[in-house]
């Protein structure tokens, strides 16, 4: 795009054609007061905060974040006049204002709060008639304070344009006008807090953080969400060493659970203590205690047995760190590769062979956006709301297949009613041969114009569905995955080789890696690779698995029936942040500490490598899970001795050859997998095990495995059900 | 529940309209017309035929003096409070429809006749001071031609 030039007070700058006043101050470094304006949002111009005077204009000021600049203008971000015009401005948002800073949690971080200070304004002119309406506490997480809200519209904003819900609205007019729900009922949304966030004043606060600590007394510590593949980046917010509050990083987004859920590690049933089983019941024992037991029972059964009947499930939710130990441990200590993960049952066939994901923040890169799972929102909100921006802001175009109805609907270019195959055979037929329903050939042309095209790949896929879209994709010029992946660190327990026929980076496991991997670890390696998780299940009813750890899951909360198959185990040990129903069953129980509580690296969907940072110190004695398993190495004579999860990652970088070089916050290429376009398949399907979807909460949304149960703040959430 | 009236002459807005949402005001008249103010139910039902919230549709019909939220009389008595009107006589009028009504701002007359509520500017500066009767516009009122005015509303 061609330049132009602007000249802020007295500054000469070039920018970019189509740049309003307000970009072209910002980039001249003049700093312009705003309130309505937000960059996520297209400008608005409700406020008059952010007046300059622009040289030659008939009008006076002239409204900054709305005005296009043009070659050649020259402006000015401050004077007398300007002074004067917003200290004006600042007496007429306070007319109706409250003043109540002292008892508001926005003090401190309050613009209008600032904007006075700045500007010093003195007793009003105006009749202090405050028109003073109560807070609504009606709603679950979200408190509303209508006489604080300055009607700048950015709650209205934000809801509608980046999230598509459209939950808050203006209503009535003038002095009157207020910012409601569908006639005032409680909010019945998304929950995600972003009109929260965005809201420059304190009328919308939340119930979390009310009256927990004062703005400026809060610590930052940039850290990952733990509840989602999307790995949003989040600021845990402590205040003497606790979470208070949890933001955005980057101010980019956050839905309920990441914003509110991880209360869930502050619950008071969290694990304090290793436990024991003795006499048949669950007690508290010292860590060298359980330790030591652990260490003898699996000596004692990889005696009497073999290796082969002791196996391993590690967690998609634990670090990168935490993965790499565990499967080192299983392999070179206990000397077996039945190690994997259940999750690997919901995952697309196809993900990390055929499918990588795209960047999400490159959505709108691509002119048609095709939706082959509704709940991408419910599933992966990132991925919805980077959806949600590239049509509202990119004008990019949308094919929703939705055999109901979401809001997605609301913002599709056309929409496919029914079924993903159905669409996905519809597609490939309208494109090959342009023969089909009006919507489908629509489609199919849109596709077919389009330059490039991203694909949003279900979370599972039937084989049938796995082979359309691989047609389609063949049938386009160029086309990027975004597959749904549910869990924080799924993408980074595959990367550690938490799989049974996979050594860390997706070395195949055969004579050569084997050969290889011993050299590296210098250790003796089994020779056969392991059985995988739905095998194993299988092997302890059969009683060819004696002995098993789990590393941060619960198979027995996500599908009861394995409760009974699990107490076959002649030695089961637990290691979790919560006494589990799995847990319950265990011999031995660990605590560990959580992700607040603990460093390392997730690598999330886009197999971005993010930092994990302690905010907490671990509740009572848990501790990190690869020092647990490190300390139980050692006791059985293994050589282990990381003194930090910085050696471990050192080990993986040396190890792992996407991780050679990998920087924080990049995502390592598809190259650099020896699976990419091979056709192994690393999703796992069993016709017994985990067949029911585990919602644990009335929307997928609220949902997320057992830990995000402890939620206080989601258990909040009652869905508010209007009449249809 | 809209009628199977309502529901077509709202379609039929529909299928001239740019975006859905730009039929809003059209369906919300439609909707004052056949049942004389918009219910919060009616809402609801208007608002999902143009893929709208019922508080962004609401947010509409608020903005504007000329939908009802709340059931009117059969008809609805507008009085300009801007400063023209006011000016020249806004006050003695006013007195003298509500002495002649028995009801203030806001109220219908008990045989529901009448409605009774504030306008601002009706455009009708220079017949100030003016008020408008269902779809009527009148001004110069005095108390002298509003006889004449309400008897034309039965
Ligand atoms: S919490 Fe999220 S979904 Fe709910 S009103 Fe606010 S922005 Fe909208
Ligand atoms: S509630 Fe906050 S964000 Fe919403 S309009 Fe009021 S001041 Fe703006
Ligand atoms: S979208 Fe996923 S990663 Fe982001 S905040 Fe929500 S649960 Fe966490
Ligand atoms: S910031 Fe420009 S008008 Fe509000
Ligand atoms: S002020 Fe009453 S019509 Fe203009």
């Amino acid at each position: 795009m061609p330049n132009m030039t602007v000249t802020v007070d007295g500054k000469k700058i070039e920018v970019p054609m189509g740049s309003t006043i307000l970009e072209a101050c910002t980039a001249a470094g003049s700093r312009v007061p705003t309130l309505c304006h937000d960059n996520k949002l297209h400008p608005f111009g409700a406020c008059r905060i952010c007046l300059v005077e622009v040289e030659g204009t008939p009008r006076k000021f002239t409204p900054s974040c709305t005005t296009p600049a043009t070659d050649n203008m020259v402006v000015k971000t401050t004077s007398p006049g300007l002074i004067e015009a917003r200290r004006m401005v600042l007496e007429l948002l306070l007319i109706k204002h409250p003043l109540d800073c002292p008892v508001c949690d926005k003090a401190g971080e309050c613009s209008l709060q600032d904007l006075v200070h700045e500007y010093g304004l003195g007793p009003s002119r105006f009749d202090p008639e405050k028109g003073y309406l109560p807070p609504d506490y009606e709603s679950a997480i979200i408190e509303r304070n209508i006489s604080r809200c300055i009607l700048c519209g950015k709650c209205v904003r934000i809801c509608d344009e980046q999230n598509a819900v459209g939950e808050w609205a203006f209503t009535r007019r003038g002095t009157r006008a207020r910012i409601s729900t569908d006639f005032d009922r409680p909010l019945d949304c998304e929950f995600c807090g972003e009109c929260v966030e965005i809201c420059p004043v304190g009328a919308l606060t939340t119930r979390q953080f009310k009256y927990k600590a004062r703005s400026w007394n809060l610590e930052g510590t940039a850290s990952v969400c733990n509840y989602c593949g999307c790995g949003c980046g989040v600021s845990y917010e402590t205040r003497e060493g606790r979470i208070m509050r949890v933001g955005p990083a980057r101010s980019n987004y956050l839905c309920t659970k990441g914003r509110f859920g991880w209360d869930a590690v502050h619950h008071a049933e969290r694990l304090t203590t290793p436990k024991m089983r003795v006499n048949g019941e669950l007690v508290d024992c010292t860590w060298d205690e359980a330790l030591s037991i652990i260490a003898t029972n699996l000596k004692v059964i990889k005696s009497r047995h073999g290796a082969e009947k002791i196996g391993g499930l590690g967690s998609v939710r634990t670090t990168n760190e935490d993965s790499y130990v565990f499967q080192k441990f299983l392999r070179t200590v206990v000397e077996t590769n039945n190690i994997d993960t259940l999750a690997r049952l919901k995952t697309p066939k196809g993900l990390n062979t055929t499918f990588f994901s795209g960047e999400l923040n490159k959505m709108a890169s691509h002119e048609v956006i095709l939706v082959l799972d509704k709940n991408v929102g419910e599933i992966n909100p990132l991925t919805g709301i980077e959806i949600v921006r590239a049509v509202n802001k990119k004008d990019r175009k949308l094919i929703l297949v939705n055999d109901e109805f979401n809001k997605f609907n609301k913002i599709a270019t056309v929409v496919l009613p029914t079924s993903t195959v159905n669409a996905l055979e519809n597609l490939v037929k309208a494109l090959s041969s342009g023969a089909g329903s009006e919507e489908s050939k629509r489609a199919a042309a849109m596709l077919k114009a389009a330059k490039n095209v991203a694909i949003i790949v279900p979370a599972q896929l039937s084989d049938n569905e796995f082979t359309l879209i691989r047609d389609l994709a063949g049938k386009l010029p160029e086309v990027t995955y975004y597959p749904l992946v549910r869990r924080s660190n799924f993408q980074g327990s595959l990367d550690m080789g938490v799989m049974p026929s996979y050594y860390p980076g997706y070395r195949k496991i055969d004579e050569t890696s084997t050969a290889d991997f011993a050299g590296l670890w210098n250790a003796v390696l089994p020779e056969t690779t392991g059985m995988n998780a739905v095998e194993m299940i299988k092997a302890i009813t059969q009683g060819k698995l004696a002995a098993l750890y789990i590393m941060g899951d619960d198979p027995a909360g996500s599908d009861p029936g394995l409760k009974g198959i699990l107490q076959k185990l002649e030695f089961l040990v637990v290691q979790d942040i919560f006494l589990t129903e799995t847990a319950k069953l265990a011999h031995v129980v660990l605590p560990a500490a959580s992700s607040t509580e603990k460093s390392g690296t997730f690598t999330n969907l886009e197999r971005r490598l993010q930092q994990v940072n302690k905010a907490e110190e671990p509740i009572g004695e848990s501790r990190p899970d690869w020092e647990i398993i490190q300390d139980i190495a050692k006791k059985m004579g293994g050589s282990m001795k990381y003194g930090s999860t910085r050696d471990i990652l050192a080990e993986i970088r040396s190890v792992v050859p996407a991780y050679k070089d990998l920087a924080f916050g990049a995502c390592w290429a598809r190259e650099k997998s020896p699976l990419a376009g091979m056709a192994d398949d690393l999703s796992l399907t069993s016709d017994s095990i985990m067949k029911q979807e585990v919602i644990t909460a009335e929307r997928l949304l609220f949902s997320s495995g057992m830990t995000i149960t402890r939620s206080h703040e989601i258990g909040t959430i009652r869905h508010y059900k209007i009449e249809v | 529940m809209l009628s199977d009236k309502e529901l077509q002459d709202i379609n039929a807005e529909l299928a001239h309209a740019a975006t859905k949402a730009s039929a809003s005001v059209d369906a919300l008249n439609i909707v004052q017309r056949h049942q004389g103010w918009v219910s919060d139910e009616a809402m609801k039902d208007v608002a999902s035929m143009l893929d709208m919230t019922a508080d962004e549709l609401d947010a509409v019909a608020t903005f504007y003096s000329f939908i009802f939220r709340r059931p009117v009389g059969r008809h609805v008595i507008l009085v300009c409070d801007s400063i023209s009107c006011y000016v020249m006589g806004y006050n003695p009028l006013l007195d003298n429809i509500k002495n002649r009504l028995g009801i203030a701002f806001g109220e219908t007359t008990e045989d529901k006749r009448f409605t009774l509520l504030p306008i601002s500017c009706l455009g009708a500066c220079d017949r100030a001071p003016a008020i408008m009767v269902d779809e009527d516009l009148y001004g110069p009122v005095t108390a002298e031609t509003m006889d004449g005015i309400l008897e034309k509303y039965k």
